[in-house]
């Protein structure tokens, strides 16, 4: 009866599991059968972001289907992969995180997941890739190709993407007949140095996606793509997963595309439980495109780092500035080949140096209200800059009189050094002294205007530090005592409580 | 913003030290309230300027006033110089006499012994005299070394009134004559 009883629940599970199963012996199977081969790998739909999804999957296919000709990996089929994604209540088109294809890569048996986005700029493609390992979950290669020209001849792409991800040359024949393309180099081309970096190695980063202002919304989200997997290529930080952030934003029922503040990114970022978020916009004016962004502290709420990029030139020259601008976000020198393959006309890119309370008063000290303007506290600047500005009016005033009295004193000061006679003497002497008294006067008076022009100087210095930006423009975030939060380093949510040590 | 700190902020601090007062000094010769706290009260035989500046080779005019002179007529002056120093040129009458009045002007230079003599006078009516500060004469001198050197009324040196009765002089100015 028990044997029975076993037997009958061996037979559920077996029809249950079958795909599972299936897949875990096909995989072993192959394994046996092409022994010199022996990583397997899926490939996951590339998400389409300005191409359809269609044409995203036919892609994806071609990108399958080389790899299987390369050799190098092992590729699961799509149909086998799909199946187990639906049988486990997954959609595909939704399986997007690390998270999701780890899941799915254990249940296939696999040791790698490919995942990644085919976007449109312009005239321009951006594929972008990656490759995670099932086992740490840990991204071990991301890839990224522009291609300028029609779609049709992204299929030779894809196959290239295949040569790349598979880490084998490709032929000198295919080489010869791929069109155009250009390979973003990344850190395995060239090594980059880390040396100077503005945060500590390996933080964790959330970008949210750059608003766009001016160029459509799609264009926005495929260059933040692009920024989010040049960052991750830089292997300076570690960072969320967009569709991870996205999840718990929603969670917390916030809305990313509204998200532009740094209060708000402190708030998104304390969520999330990253140590810094970054946060931008890029616009659009005529033929030129600015980029602006900016990476926040979240336990601060200071602005560690801003950077403005001012571009002309076509859209698509965008995507090699998000890539720069993903290296000198964190201070770090982007690769020459990198650099070189801009186009256009780079206008301004730059630094924005933190305004700072010790900005504020040395801009005041040179000139009053200077530091009030800089600190945008325009009206206390108009009216620093009106009081010595009136102030140093009267001065030039008194001076402008004490010069005529001092001409006058020295004519009757002549007239009476040449006197003879003693009227004449008496008379210029006490015209004389009349005009040294009233030079006297003014000297006094311009002496008060001096005093009170420098004193306002000095109130207005002490004054632009008080109301200066707070250190590094911080807003004051106060992280709560007990916070539950996502925990990107351990990919999972986390419960801490915190007290504040006063010393 | 860079015109601010280029130009104006320097300009300012500048303009804060434009007011300066001049000494006050008044240094006319002529004048008595002065020469009284020096000691030399009217009448007094002064040279107007009493500190005259010129270059090696040149000449400078030493002009001799009288200081509160009352009922004058007439002046003998011995001016001593260093002859060394200096060595008369000319020497003229100054503006002491009213235009049309008639007088005398006669001078001598004893270089060897370092003074020169003028006698000066009115002519024609007894009663003519004059009141107050004037120009007796002006003479002119070469200089002849670097260096300072004084000119000192002797004590030769008389005024009268018109019945040629000595003026009691109560006050005699010294010349520098600063050679270069």
């Amino acid at each position: 009866m028990e044997d029975t009883l076993f037997q009958y629940l061996f037979v559920i599970f077996c029809m249950k599991h079958f795909l599972s199963i299936f897949a875990l012996l096909l995989t072993l199977a192959n394994i046996t059968a092409q022994p010199t081969s022996q990583n397997t790998v899926a490939i996951l739909d590339l998400e389409g972001r300005g191409v359809s999804q269609n044409e995203a999957e036919s892609l994806t296919t071609r990108l399958r289907s080389k790899f299987v000709s390369i050799g190098a990996y092992r590729v699961v089929e799509r149909e086998l992969m799909a199946n187990i994604i639906e049988e486990q209540g997954l959609q595909e088109s939704a399986c997007t995180t690390d998270e999701c294809a780890v899941e799915v890569g254990n249940l296939l048996g696999v040791q790698y997941m490919i995942s990644g986005s085919i976007g449109k700029l312009g005239q321009t493609y951006t594929i972008d890739t990656k490759m995670v390992s099932v086992e740490t979950g840990a991204t071990i290669l991301s890839k990224q190709i522009n291609y300028d020209g029609e779609i049709d001849a992204l299929i030779n792409e894809m196959q290239y993407m295949a040569y790349l991800l598979s880490e084998v040359d490709p032929p000198e024949d295919f080489m010869k007949n791929r069109k155009s393309g250009v390979i973003i180099l990344d850190k395995d081309i060239e090594e980059i140095s880390l040396d100077e970096l503005v945060i500590p190695k390996e933080s964790t980063v959330a970008i949210i996606d750059f608003d766009g202002r001016g160029i459509s919304t799609l264009e926005a989200q495929t260059l933040t793509d692009r920024f989010r997997t040049s960052v991750v290529g830089t292997g300076a930080v570690i960072v969320v997963e967009r569709a991870m952030m996205l999840e718990i934003i929603d969670e917390q029922g916030l809305q990313q595309s509204g998200c532009t503040t740094s209060e708000c990114a402190v708030e998104v970022g304390a969520i999330l439980g990253v140590q810094y978020m970054i946060g931008g916009s890029i616009g659009k004016l005529g033929d030129t495109f600015t980029i602006d962004s900016r990476l926040i502290s979240v336990e601060t709420g200071a602005s560690v780092q801003v950077k403005e990029i001012t571009y002309q030139g076509k859209v698509d020259g965008l995507i090699i500035e998000i890539q720069v601008l993903a290296y000198e976000m964190f201070g770090i020198q982007p690769p020459k080949s990198l650099i070189n393959m801009r186009t256009g006309g780079l206008l301004t890119a730059g630094l924005i140096k933190v305004k700072t309370k010790m900005g504020a008063a040395l801009r005041s000290t040179l000139f009053p209200g200077l530091g009030q303007f800089y600190s945008e506290k325009k009206l206390s600047g108009y009216l620093w800059l009106g009081s010595e500005l009136a102030v140093t009016g009267l001065i030039f005033a008194s001076i402008n009189k004490f010069n005529t009295l001092s001409s006058e004193h020295t004519e009757l000061l002549t007239l009476y050094n040449n006197a003879v006679q003693d009227a004449d003497i008496i008379s210029y002497k006490a015209d004389t002294q009349t005009k040294y008294d009233e030079m006297e006067s003014l000297k006094s008076q311009s002496e008060m205007l001096v005093t009170a022009a420098a004193g306002i100087w000095i109130g207005n210095i002490i004054h632009a530090y008080i109301v200066g930006p707070r250190k590094e423009d911080e807003i004051t975030y106060k992280p709560k005592p007990l916070s539950l939060a996502y925990d990107p380093e351990i990919k999972g949510v986390k419960m801490s409580y915190s007290i504040e040590l006063d010393f | 913003m860079n015109l601010i700190s280029k130009y104006i902020s320097p300009l300012f601090i500048l303009l804060v030290g434009c007011v300066e007062l001049p000494t006050e000094s008044f240094t006319n010769p002529l004048d008595a309230e002065e020469q009284v706290s020096k000691g030399i009260e009217p009448p007094a035989l002064i040279f107007m300027p009493d500190t005259m500046n010129v270059n090696v080779g040149n000449p400078v005019t030493a002009r001799v006033f009288i200081m509160g002179s009352e009922n004058l007529r007439g002046v003998h002056l011995r001016i001593g110089y260093d002859a060394a120093a200096l060595a008369v040129s000319s020497a003229e009458i100054g503006d002491y006499f009213p235009a049309g009045a008639q007088s005398i002007f006669v001078y001598e230079d004893h270089s060897t012994e370092g003074y020169v003599d003028i006698y000066t006078s009115y002519v024609g009516s007894d009663s003519l005299s004059t009141n107050g500060n004037a120009n007796l004469a002006n003479v002119v001198f070469n200089s002849t070394l670097a260096g300072e050197t004084k000119l000192e009324f002797k004590a030769e040196t008389e005024l009268v009134d018109p019945v040629d009765s000595p003026i009691a002089i109560k006050g005699l100015g010294v010349g520098v004559v600063n050679a270069n």
